[in-house]
């Protein structure tokens, strides 16, 4: 394969003033994207989406009319309490979009040294971080605050009426409260766990045992000592105590709500740490 | 200018990487030569802004390093030694990435991305995954990815590692033209010495983190072999013996001549020693010393000064 073409040109277009943390977002996103499973998790929270579009439908329909008996079943009802169910009940699916979508970001620059070719470019590291954590920011939002408002913008439409609002005033707060603190948890979690190693196979098993053998541990533990104080061990467990805290329910643990959303922010903070660590401008460089 | 250290220091821990390190680089391309552990990565990261120096003042493109010297990087272009790659793109989407990383737009990253890749010879290859290729196919891609925002200062690092004879020539050719034909100040750290010596204008030498030598490649050969190969008629060892006698040093090569050292005063030296022993000298002509045997001799030099 000749080098035949020697026509090198000079560049004298203008430089792009787009941030490169949006540049490298946007190129990851594309790439996450174009994985089955990442498209197939979409669809699957469509899905969620589509149900509670119809209890919607439902919730407007004239009690009278031919399926209005469906109105009397206690849970067809766009509230708090069904909203709670829907961001709470989507855990697993957010877990497979971390292992589907972020597991394997870091560890395989890690593993191609991709980090070499980004970082001698005007990118630092929280450039990097933030334009690897994008498509998870983003994918997450798709399954949790993005519809969850846009069901409410939806009843508010259908119904002409923002009772809603005036019933349940702090609803957009908890929806939006509840999914940025889910969502950054679990970003960091998951792209702190992606640049321990560079096996992407391995950086998803670790992956797995972070987000459920702790809260196995916490379930166990609890249940063997009757001491809800062990729950604070479960990410799980931690997450619905605060989704609880923040739509006004019942909470399902013993636990000052504090320390479940003091230990959920210690965690992400505690992922943040890591990647910091791991990943080094300095290490650019090979040799010694 | 290309870049301009001055007494620069780094240190990782207590293990200094470079000390008191004055060098200035203008134009051309230069070649970093060293032992493992000679510095040149430290002075590579230092030129990309990746180290703070202990001391020392650091200026690339006439720009000091400072806080902002990430911004600097848009001028520089930078393929490293390992092999790397942006897996899940095809060569083009990984250039043209690397291009709007670098600050150009989405539509002039893309159209570049495809004249480079042209340009680098992966043209008809340059919409496959960057992992299904060849070790020689990377090293023209990460040359492409270092070229695609048309930096004023490119920094290789064992470009031609893994290629071919014939790849390895044409990249080397591609490479001067680079610097010759095009205006890009280019910094060549290799291993192999007649990488260098086929690219490069100007060398650095550096051992243990100091600065050996440095210089025009010729004004450095020249200096280092003050060296002639003579062929003498008549008694040929008296005529070694005169040599010697004057401080000069002779050695039999396989063709038949004798490499002749001389120190200081130059070739009259050699007709003063002919005249003593009577011999004639029937030819004579300066001995090229190849970059390797300078570096070997300086290293060598610099291990019995500071054993």
């Amino acid at each position: 394969m000749p080098i035949h073409d020697f026509s090198y040109r000079h560049w004298e277009g203008e430089r792009s003033e787009r941030p490169p943390a949006l540049v490298l977002g946007s190129a990851q996103i594309r790439v996450a994207l174009q994985r089955r499973a990442v498209k197939l998790l979409l669809l699957v929270s469509g899905l969620f989406v589509i149900a509670y579009l119809g209890i919607l439908y439902v919730e407007t329909m004239p009690r009278d009319g031919l399926l209005g008996f469906l109105r009397n079943i206690p849970l067809v009802k766009l509230d708090g309490r069904t909203l709670q169910i829907f961001l709470d009940r989507q855990r697993l699916l957010h877990y497979l979009i971390c292992l589907a979508a972020g597991a394997e970001v870091i560890a395989l620059d890690r593993r191609f040294r991709t980090l070499q070719i980004y970082l001698a470019r005007p990118l630092r590291v929280p450039d990097y971080l933030v334009g690897k954590a994008l498509p998870l920011l983003l994918l997450l939002s798709l399954c949790t605050w993005v519809p969850a408002l846009l069901l409410l913008v939806l009843k508010s439409a259908t119904t002409a009426s923002f009772e809603w609002l005036r019933q349940e005033p702090h609803l957009p707060f908890a929806i939006v409260a509840y999914s940025t603190l889910l969502i950054l948890c679990l970003t960091s979690i998951t792209l702190a766990v992606s640049s321990l190693t560079s096996s992407p196979r391995l950086a998803s098993g670790q992956l797995v045992a972070v987000l459920l053998f702790p809260s196995a541990a916490g379930d166990i533990l609890a249940a063997l000592t009757h001491d809800d104080a062990w729950q604070l061990l479960s990410l799980n467990a931690n997450l619905d105590q605060v989704c609880s805290w923040f739509f006004r329910r019942e909470l399902p643990y013993e636990l000052s709500p504090w320390a479940t959303l003091a230990m959920l922010l210690a965690l992400t903070a505690a992922g943040i740490a890591i990647l910091l660590r791991r990943v080094r401008a300095v290490d650019v460089v090979g040799g010694s | 200018m290309g870049f301009h250290v001055e007494q620069l220091s780094v240190r990782y821990g207590p293990q200094w990487a470079l000390q008191d390190v004055s060098l200035r680089f203008d134009t051309g391309a230069l070649g970093l030569l060293g032992p493992n552990g000679a510095g040149k990565s430290s002075l590579l990261r230092t030129l990309l802004g990746f180290v703070t120096p202990v001391q020392g003042t650091v200026q690339v493109l006439g720009q000091p390093i400072g806080r902002d010297a990430y911004l600097l990087r848009r001028r520089i272009g930078y393929h490293p030694e390992d092999d790397v790659l942006i897996p899940g793109m095809n060569a083009v989407g990984s250039v043209a990435l690397c291009g709007q990383l670098a600050g150009l737009k989405h539509s002039d990253a893309l159209q570049r991305a495809h004249e480079i890749l042209y340009f680098v010879g992966l043209g008809e290859v340059r919409y496959r995954q960057a992992t299904t290729y060849s070790q020689g196919m990377r090293q023209r891609l990460k040359l492409a990815q270092a070229l695609v925002h048309d930096p004023e200062l490119l920094i290789l690092d064992e470009p031609t590692n893994g290629l071919d004879p014939t790849g390895r020539a044409e990249m080397l050719k591609l490479i001067r033209d680079l610097a010759v034909a095009k205006g890009i100040h280019l910094v060549l750290s290799s291993h192999l010495l007649p990488d260098v010596e086929a690219v490069c204008d100007q060398v650095v030498l550096l051992d243990q983190g100091r600065i050996l030598a440095s210089g025009r490649m010729e004004d450095l050969l020249r200096a280092a072999h003050a060296a002639y190969e003579v062929r003498v008629k008549g008694e040929r060892e008296a005529f070694e013996a005169a040599l010697v006698s004057r401080g000069g040093t002779c050695e039999a090569t396989p063709r038949g001549l004798l490499l002749v050292q001389i120190p200081g005063r130059g070739v009259r030296l050699l007709f003063e020693a002919a005249q003593e022993s009577r011999c004639q000298i029937r030819q004579l002509t300066p001995a090229r010393q190849s970059l390797g045997e300078m570096f070997a001799h300086t290293v060598a030099g610099r291990t019995h000064a500071h054993p």
